[in-house]
């Protein structure tokens, strides 16, 4: 119990920083808007290609603006040696895993919902009932995406190559995230039936829950001061 | 000093010599042995180190995978170094089955790349250990790089099978299920399996001798540097 | 003659080949670096010694 009022505590502390500038919020946002902006003139507007890509243009958009708003995660704390303190509060390195991730979590969903009106609007997207669905996939992915995106952030951050780092390292184990992503939202959007894609929900879970235990655990190993 | 290179090699010239015979028989069992692929042809030699890559992508990584465990574990440095050297070999062979899979893909089904799922879980993995091998050359030599590099090699190994079973439920594979197999096409391929492993354990030797006197001659820069 | 075949062959081969390389030119870095240590620390070992 003490674990998750920690954990939130942390993660509450995150999110106030980011409130009171808001900076780093609205530059992701804008960010996402402006991808989603540029696959339309890259497609045909209203295609049959533009259709069928609309899934892979959303998680794309998403998914880059996740990982800008993970780079900037642990910067902050680098600045006026932030962690340092972090670190030294009487917690397990685990639970300021859990606060950052939440953190993490949180500041992407926001991000999420705001761009999806912008998304529905631009390519035309009806859900076909299933927005509740949809929504959990968002949730299912990010939370895997983010599970292992804060542990690389947090690796990151001391290395002079850290904008470079992170992709590099994020994006290929993310490889399985944004297939199952990609093919459950189009699912969805074309309406099809839930057992037909249920197979990468399972998918999602699995991941999510395998990095999080693992990620949780060697956190220690990646925010040690040596 | 410079004696001292040759110190700690006893074993690696015979282990060379075993390695050589293997892959003489190995080569012999694969052209000579081994009948002709009735549908590809004789292309279809490619298949038999082309596997035995693979197979040992898949044991380099596991190397990996098991020395970045034992060195957060224990925290001895030649886990670490055995993760290491690994890593790079099992890149080396991944390589290899990155370019004889196209180049078999292009004489069988007329193009290059098919992404089956195979053949694109083996480039994920490739992508993967290369970043590994990109974190570790981009940290100066110190804790925190190598238990950097075992995290991310865990994680990365952990996501190997995920990562195989996402792309093969997304691509339906284009990979010889069709081939005729003969028993001697199965012993030439055992060989060649064989043959590379031992390979694998030469070089892993070999690349490890490398580092000990790299780390050697660090350690002596360290010493005079503190004298000084 | 299958030039497929060939240039399957030719690639694992310039692999290992060109791996094998890398590491004696490692190996020649290294003994070259050590000698380089070697002939300085000859020259220069009297000197921390007479200084402390």
């Amino acid at each position: 119990m003490t674990i998750w009022r920690q954990s939130l505590f942390i993660a509450w502390k995150d999110l106030r920083t980011e409130f009171r500038t808001r900076q780093n919020f609205l530059t992701t946002l804008f960010f996402a808007f402006l991808v989603i902006l540029i696959f339309n003139f890259a497609f045909d507007p209203g295609s049959v290609a533009a259709r069928e890509s609309t899934p892979a243009i959303l998680w794309v958009a998403f998914l880059f603006a996740g990982m800008l708003s993970l780079g900037q995660a642990f910067t902050r704390e680098k600045e006026d040696d932030c962690l340092l303190g972090l670190l030294m509060t009487p917690v397990e390195r685990g639970v300021i895993y859990n606060g950052k991730f939440l953190a993490n979590l949180l500041f992407i969903l926001v991000m999420e919902v705001c761009i999806l009106p912008v998304f529905i609007i631009f390519f035309n997207v009806s859900f076909h009932g299933m927005f509740a669905l949809f929504l959990g996939i968002i949730l299912l992915v990010d939370i895997g995406f983010v599970a292992i995106g804060t542990l690389f952030a947090a690796m990151v951050v001391s290395m002079r190559t850290r904008e470079v780092m992170l992709p590099v390292l994020l994006f290929p184990v993310a490889v399985p995230v944004v297939i199952a992503g990609v093919k459950a939202t189009t699912g969805v959007l074309q309406g099809l039936d839930v057992s037909v894609y249920a197979n990468w929900l399972k998918l999602l879970g699995g991941f999510d829950l395998i990095f999080l235990a693992v990620c949780y655990y060697v956190f220690k190993y990646v925010v040690e001061e040596n | 000093m410079p004696e001292a290179a040759g110190r700690r090699t006893g074993g690696i010239p015979l282990l060379t010599v075993v390695v050589l015979l293997a892959l003489v028989a190995a080569l012999y069992m694969v052209f000579i042995y081994a009948p002709r692929e009735r549908i590809m042809g004789e292309v279809q030699r490619i298949f038999y180190f082309h596997v035995a890559s693979a197979w040992l992508g898949m044991l380099a990584f596991l190397v990996v995978f098991i020395g970045s465990i034992l060195y957060l574990w224990k925290g001895r440095l030649i886990y670490d170094r055995i993760a290491a050297c690994s890593g790079e070999i099992g890149v080396v062979f991944t390589t290899i089955v990155l370019t004889t899979g196209p180049i078999w893909a292009k004489s069988v089904w007329g193009v290059w790349w098919t992404w089956d799922p195979r053949l694109t879980s083996a480039l994920v993995m490739w992508i993967m250990y290369v970043a590994y091998l990109v974190l570790r050359a981009s940290l100066p030599e110190s804790r925190k790089k190598l238990q950097f590099s075992a995290v991310y090699a865990i994680v990365a190994f952990l996501d190997v099978p995920i990562v195989f079973f996402s792309i093969r439920w997304w691509r339906r594979g284009m990979h010889p299920s069709d081939m005729t197999i003969d028993p001697q096409m199965i012993h030439a391929l055992i060989v060649a399996c064989i043959a590379f492993t031992l390979l694998y354990l030469l070089l892993l030797r070999v690349r490890l001798d490398v580092q000990r006197q790299q780390d050697r001659l660090d350690q002596i820069r360290r010493t005079i540097l503190e004298r000084e | 003659m299958n030039w497929y075949l060939f240039a399957g062959y030719s690639v694992i081969m310039g692999l290992i080949l060109g791996y094998i390389g890398f590491l004696d030119g490692k190996i020649r870095k290294l003994r070259h670096e050590m000698e380089i240590l070697q002939n300085e620390l000859d020259g220069t070992t009297p000197a921390p010694e007479s200084t402390s």
